[in-house]
């Protein structure tokens, strides 16, 4: 923790919450991004750089997002980017807005998008040009893609409390479905139906059996894995402390359930995360090659001390390993892993309601509390990726007043390459004997 | 505009209002350790030490300004408490005695708003400059009766020191200044001479430059009597500069300046700051030569200097009535800074965290706020003020490699050394420099391997 430097603070105009803060991924590689608050102000964050120099210059402007009702209130927010050139942005909100004659809220998912550039070649070409020529988008601090994609709306009636907005890609397709957790304890999945143009919950059981069941309580946290886009592992974390792991084989639009792990915990579990202790798991440019056996689940528990369960296709929910003094401070509200010391193993980081950043790294047999840091006020979501747009990540870290940025101290980062590269031109022997030992 | 949030500070509670001048950063006890001196309108004088309050002095009277100096001129470093009704208290932590112990009571003009300890004549000896709201400004040097008290004698003497000095001495005044209009602060400036020159803030922006020692060009025409009395009790020149008050948007408003900026120019002279309540912050140099200057929206009423960089070279921070501080270095560069509090006093300077330990003192921004707190942010060291990126980095260091051979060396046994080796190939594009940071970074599958499949026993 000490290698990374306060970048950069972004003060918020009103407090968001755990599921307010959404990365989208830019064409040039660099993450966006864009936060939602309660009082429907929407803003995004991004680094100017330029070519020629290495200098970045902050650039925080508020997005206009049409269709939020004044008395509403942003519950979560997603985005992803899709199309050839990237730029393609789809940004979802959920809200809730109380009226004033019942009782009962009503609540909203509003799926954002360019409609207009969809297959649409041409205005990708001009974008393109103009961006090389100069930037006129530079000035305002934003890609004029994510201001379309704010003005067109489509507002999907719901009817349970939403919780956390995410996205999973449709098994063999490239097209992203909505999943966003339900106050009627259900897991629901919406994608778009172009003929309509709007988005449809997707009932059949078919392709998301895992989600069928009704939960004991709210789900507050998804995440999945894909394994060569046959095999899918899906977690959910509930409001009630239960804990649900399943294997799915997916095929086509059928799917299969081939295991399935169920744990009650106490207290609510504020995050589930699958993790692999030595290497990135989400690779975008080469073959993905994650053992399955080699995958973790980080288990942050709100009350109780947050768990890690290791090895979890051949261990399952048995072997749970506590996080130490995880419990100790205040409810721990978000987790993450991630190699934030840039030695080759990734630790978890855990924020909780107590101003405090706990750091965890594995030494074999149980989980070492490595580091701790104070922020000035509870901390309500993690990230950790690129927003310098050179290929290190940034941590980012949210809390009710504002984002913090941290950056790798530059000398460090040079410094692991280094050695990096010395180890591979060292000693190729040894590695292609580690190679045949796989 | 970067801006940063500083998060570990020290809390301590001291009530009462605390005025602008009443807050400074010195060695008190002469240990080498940098304690805060905080004194307020009720008359309470507090030292801090570490995360501890040291002492705890009552019943002064309105204090309006304090400083840290070797005042008496003995090699030892005391504390100047100036109080608004007119007394001025100097205390001296004695050897051997850990807490500060009044030397010296004296009467003096009242209405003090700006205190300044330093050489204003260059003559090698402190003065004391105070800055009065009565538009008057007036320097006083300590003069012992009789022998002086070398520093030998009080170090020998130890507790019984304050004896020794008490009645022994008194404060001089050598020169009194009346200005048109208000004056803001005062401080010390280096000129390309060499020597020093006393600036006096004056509204919109404007500053009266006064030189306290005989000008060597000019010669005498009134014998050597005179010039031995004016070397003596001081011969003063007084400038003023209007800098740019035409382009003032307010010309009465309140002014401040802090000179003796250390800047990496090789020119003689250093370049001092000057601050307006309306929100201009300037570099000036070389009296009247604007070298930039920078607009805000905040009332900025405190203007001080701190290297936060660790560079060796002097960064300015400006801070504001409601909290916001600007630290900008000599480049223009800049950081912002919240406070979310509305504060009474400001000051930044070097502090010792851990008394009693051979740790060197560390840069800290202090606060006093309305709140009847004083915050000392302590972690607040940034490498650069400019943000970068690591794409450059990794561009020199691959031009220091040769890259066919390294794509040669690289065993084209998994996919991962493929498409490392893929990147390689040149022209080198930035998207590939950045992937080839991402691989080398976050997917070093040959590092860790063994790991995990070590774990599973578990």
């Amino acid at each position: 923790m000490e290698h990374l430097v306060d970048a950069h603070y972004v003060a918020l105009p009103s407090q968001g919450n755990v599921y307010s803060l959404t990365p989208l991924l830019l064409p040039t590689g660099a993450h966006k991004i864009i936060l939602a608050t309660l009082r429907r102000r929407v803003l995004s964050f991004r680094y100017h750089f330029t070519n020629d120099s290495s200098r970045l210059k902050p650039l925080v402007r508020e997005v206009h997002f049409t269709c939020i009702p004044n008395n509403a209130e942003i519950v979560s927010i997603d985005a992803f980017s899709r199309g050839l050139s990237g730029q393609d942005y789809v940004i979802g909100l959920t809200l809730i807005k109380y009226s004033g004659e019942s009782n009962r809220p009503e609540a909203y998912l509003n799926v954002y998008s360019d409609q207009e550039s969809e297959g649409d070649a041409a205005p990708h070409l001009d974008r393109a040009t103009s961006t090389d020529s100069g930037s006129p988008y530079v000035a305002g601090g934003s890609t004029p893609s994510l201001d379309n994609a704010a003005q067109n709306c489509r507002m999907i009636e719901l009817g349970f409390v939403p919780y956390q907005l995410s996205h999973t890609q449709l098994p063999l397709k490239d097209e992203n479905l909505w999943v966003l957790g339900g106050g009627d304890c259900q897991v629901h999945v919406f994608q778009e139906d172009p003929s309509q143009n709007t988005y449809v919950e997707l009932k059949e059981e078919g392709i998301f059996p895992e989600f069928a069941e009704v939960l004991p309580s709210p789900p507050l946290w998804t995440d999945f894995h894909y394994k060569d886009q046959k095999v899918r592992l899906c977690a959910i974390g509930c409001e009630c402390g239960f804990l649900q792991v399943t294997k799915t084989s997916v095929n086509g639009t059928e799917s299969e359930i081939t295991a399935r792990w169920n744990l009650q915990l106490q207290g609510p579990i504020s995050s589930v995360r699958f993790f692999t202790l030595g290497t990135e798991m989400y690779r975008q440019n080469i073959p993905e090659k994650t053992d399955l056996s080699l995958l973790n689940l980080l288990v942050a528990c709100a009350t109780q001390p947050s768990q890690v369960f290791m090895n979890i296709i051949s261990q399952g929910l048995a072997n749970g390993k506590e996080l130490p003094e995880s419990a100790g401070g205040d409810a721990v509200l978000c987790g993450i892993t991630g190699d934030t010391d840039l030695d080759g193993s990734v630790e978890i980081l855990l924020g909780t309601y107590g101003r405090q950043l706990l750091v965890y790294k594995w030494d074999s047999s149980a989980w070492d509390l490595q580091a701790t840091r104070t922020l000035p006020h509870p901390v309500h979501s993690l990230h950790y990726l690129d927003v310098t747009g050179d290929g290190v990540r940034e941590l980012l870290i949210l809390t009710p007043k504002g984002l913090h940025v941290f950056q790798h101290h530059l000398e460090h980062v040079e410094d692991r390459i280094e050695k990096f590269v010395k180890m591979m031109l060292s000693s190729p022997s040894e590695k292609e004997s580690s190679k045949a030992k796989d | 505009m970067r801006a940063v949030c500083f998060v570990n500070r020290l809390e301590f509670e001291f009530g009462g209002n605390v005025f602008r001048s009443s807050l400074t950063l010195g060695d008190v006890d002469n240990s080498g350790e940098m304690a805060l001196v905080a004194g307020n309108a009720s008359g309470d004088l507090a030292v801090f030490k570490g995360d501890k309050q040291w002492q705890m002095i009552n019943g002064l009277g309105m204090i309006t300004a304090v400083g840290v100096g070797d005042i008496l001129n003995i090699g030892l470093n005391a504390v100047v408490v100036v109080c608004g009704d007119g007394w001025c208290y100097i205390y001296l932590c004695t050897p051997g005695c850990a807490r500060l112990d009044c030397v010296h009571v004296q009467r003096i003009p009242a209405n003090t708003k700006v205190l300044l300890l330093g050489d204003i004549d260059d003559n090698g000896q402190q003065e004391l400059v105070l800055g009065l709201t009565d538009r008057v400004v007036r320097s006083y040097r300590w003069c012992w009766s009789g022998a002086p008290v070398a520093k030998e004698s009080v170090l020998a003497l130890g507790k019984t020191a304050i004896e020794a000095i008490a009645g022994r001495g008194a404060l001089v005044c050598l020169n009194k200044w009346e200005f048109a209009h208000q004056l803001g602060a005062v401080t010390l400036n280096r000129q390309a001479d060499g020597k020093p020159c006393l600036l006096v803030a004056q509204p919109g922006g404007t500053f009266m430059k006064i030189r306290c020692y005989k000008d060597i060009d000019k010669t005498d025409p009134s014998g050597s009597e005179s010039s031995e009395r004016s070397s003596s009790f001081g011969e003063a020149s007084v400038d003023y500069h209007p800098l740019c008050i035409n382009s003032m948007r307010n010309p009465n408003v309140s002014t401040e300046i802090l000179g003796d900026i250390r800047s990496g120019r090789n020119e003689k002279g250093s370049p001092f700051a000057v601050a307006t309540l309306d929100g201009t912050l300037m570099l000036v140099h070389n009296d009247d030569e604007i070298l930039w200057s920078y607009q805000v929206d905040h009332q900025l009423f405190a203007v001080t200097k701190l290297d936060i960089t660790g560079d060796g070279y002097d960064e300015i921070v400006v801070c504001s009535w409601d909290g916001q501080t600007y630290i900008l270095d000599l480049e223009k560069h800049s950081v912002r800074f919240q406070l979310e509090e509305t504060v009474s006093g400001f000051c930044s300077g070097k502090y010792s965290m851990e008394p009693n330990c051979s740790k060197p003192a560390i840069p800290v921004l202090v606060y006093a706020t309305f709140n009847d707190k004083i915050y000392i942010y302590y972690d607040i060291h940034l490498p650069s003020m400019l943000t970068e990126n690591f794409t450059p980095y990794l561009q020199n260091f691959l031009s220091r490699l040769d890259l066919s051979e390294v794509v040669k060396k690289i065993p084209q046994t998994s996919d991962l050394n493929k498409y490392i080796g893929e990147l390689l190939s040149l022209p080198l594009t930035k998207e590939k420099v950045n992937k080839l940071t991402e691989m080398c970074l976050y997917f070093r599958k040959d590092l860790s391997e063994d790991v995990p499949t070590k774990s599973i026993d578990g």
